[in-house]
């Protein structure tokens, strides 16, 4: 007799969505009654799970709304899995509760910190890829992961700065993550063209060394340019802005190679209208359309 | 030192030096996170303070925020919760002296936004006291809504409040005057409603458990004319309450 668990019945609780061969967009609040009244919408939405780690409200109003008609993946932004400082225990249980009341189809947080000690820095800070971190961010993933009992996707940082003393590449740090975690990587596009530009290296030679197969997401977003004061051009992750042309280039090279992978339109700052954004969704779906291979979609589905 | 511990040092600390652990030591590059952690720390009191910002003008709040930020950051992830030393902040800032009524106002700000936040509860229905003989009602204990909230203040902090977040004017004639503010969210929008002192006490009193009778007692020692007919009829129009027991029985 097969035994069905509290857990499988409460699954079962929210409905269930195939894997978005749409792009989706970040949910704004503001966009919500927007959204409600557009039709075709897009194809998934994505929050900041600290955002709804209050008890009720407009937020999870809106947020319950949504889940109705649509696959929510749950992006934290505070974790602080690259810190040195031990994970917040009541960070942890909070995390859970927006797990299990939203049921969202992915969970992802970044690899970088933004907690030391006790002062929470609001920012996703850089990490030296060297072994002794290597193994502290492993323990976080871990810890992240048993917690909430599933897995998660680790995201790629943009950077500003290199460390002295660094071991290994970002993409072997990744990969050992990966072997070691069992976790799958959100690949941010942005952020390997910031950093590659940041650091004057080719961002296809990153991503010819980029643990590709174990990417089940992919970020898109805006950058500001400038330079530091040795000329250099220094680009900022600033989520703010369309996604550039070199962007979009690089984005068409990894969708060819690995086929259509859920992909969102990250627009965090100077929040555009939502047929703008949308259109920004609109513009990933034509490339996700042209490398949709019938394979590639009983891959994805 | 940690790696994290050396980056850190200098985040919120704009003398300090680049931390040796960065390659080449370039300043602007180690400018950017102390840029972004600054800046994002700025917005969060923005967001949480907006009355407090159109009072003091975009520029002045902008550089009151930014040496909270360096002197009091953030302990939790959680942005909508930053800012609870804020209204201290403002009230010892010599320069603000002559505004004495922000640190109520931000105050304010911070139970309209734990309001917002708190968890859902339908209110006590309109007609809830009706069907509870006069008798009884005097026994009776109520139950606060999660989003319920109450501040008194020596200053007129709902008409300011009123006057520079609801798309007032700006303007309040007597700020010396005392207002205390009930707060209530009983579906999703906030609502602040200006209470009398002894309404202010009453409604405190059957927060903390108290029977109707003995809350009327507390009101009326402050009013000994308490407007219990006016106060009942504001109590549940606003949602300050989700239940009612009568000895063992409860009505929602």
């Amino acid at each position: 007799m097969v035994h069905v668990s509290d857990q499988a019945v409460s699954r079962l609780r929210l409905p269930i969505f195939p894997t978005p061969l749409n792009a989706g967009a970040g949910f704004k609040h503001e966009h919500l009654a927007d959204i409600l009244r557009d039709e075709n919408g897009v194809g998934f939405f994505e929050v900041h799970a600290e955002n709804f780690m209050g008890e009720g409200g407009a937020p999870h109003a809106a947020l319950s709304k949504l889940r109705e008609d649509y696959a929510i993946f749950l992006h934290g932004v505070g974790m602080s899995i690259g810190g040195e400082t031990a994970l917040d225990r009541e960070h942890l249980k909070r995390f859970k509760l927006v797990v299990d009341r939203y049921e969202p189809m992915v969970i992802s947080e970044h690899l970088a910190w933004s907690t030391h000690d006790t002062t929470f820095y609001n920012d996703l800070l850089p990490i030296p890829y060297t072994k002794p971190v290597l193994d502290r961010v492993i323990s976080h993933v871990h810890q992240f992961q048993n917690e909430l009992g599933r897995k998660m996707l680790l995201e790629n940082p943009s950077t500003y700065v290199a460390f002295e003393q660094c071991d290994m590449s970002e993409t072997d740090f990744l990969r050992e993550i990966v072997k070691q975690t069992g976790c799958a990587l959100l690949l941010d596009i942005n952020n390997v063209y910031v950093s590659a530009t940041n650091h004057n290296y080719s961002p296809a030679q990153y991503l010819a060394d980029f643990p590709l197969t174990h990417v089940k997401e992919i970020h898109l977003a805006g950058h500001a340019t400038e330079e530091d004061e040795t000329g250099a051009p220094l680009l900022i992750d600033a989520h703010d802005r369309e996604v550039s042309d070199a962007v979009w280039s690089i984005y068409e090279d990894v969708i060819e190679r690995i086929g259509p992978v859920p992909t969102l339109i990250e627009w965090d700052n100077d929040v555009p209208p939502w047929t703008v954004l949308k259109d920004e969704a609109n513009k990933a779906d034509v490339i996700l359309a042209r490398h949709t291979r019938h394979t590639s979609m009983l891959k994805a589905s | 030192m940690g790696d994290t511990a050396e980056f850190a040092a200098g985040l919120l600390n704009p003398r300090h030096p680049v931390p040796l652990l960065v390659k080449g030591q370039i300043e602007r590059r180690y400018a950017v996170y102390r840029n972004n952690v600054t800046v994002g720390l700025i917005r969060a009191l923005e967001a949480n303070f907006p009355t407090v910002r159109r009072l003091l003008g975009e520029q002045y709040f902008q550089g009151f925020a930014r040496d909270h930020a360096q002197t009091h950051p953030p302990h939790s992830p959680l942005m909508f919760q930053y800012g609870a030393e804020f209204p201290q902040a403002l009230e010892n800032a010599v320069d603000l002296a002559s505004y004495p009524y922000l640190g109520d106002i931000a105050r304010l700000e911070i139970l309209w936004r734990e309001s917002y936040h708190a968890a859902d509860a339908n209110p006590l229905a309109a007609d809830a006291l009706a069907s509870i003989a006069p008798d009884k009602l005097f026994d009776c204990r109520l139950t606060a809504h999660p989003a319920m909230r109450l501040i008194p203040s020596r200053f007129a902090i709902h008409s300011i409040f009123a006057a520079n977040r609801q798309g007032g004017e700006g303007q309040v004639a007597d700020l010396i005057q005392s207002q205390c503010v009930l707060v209530t969210r009983p579906h999703y929008d906030v609502a602040v409603h200006a209470i009398t002192p002894d309404q202010f006490e009453f409604f405190l009193a059957l927060q903390d458990g108290l029977s109707f009778g003995d809350a009327l007692d507390r009101a009326a020692t402050i009013e000994p004319s308490f407007d219990l007919s006016g106060t009942l009829s504001l109590l549940l129009q606003s949602g300050a309450f989700q239940s009612i027991q009568q000895g063992n029985e409860q009505t929602s």
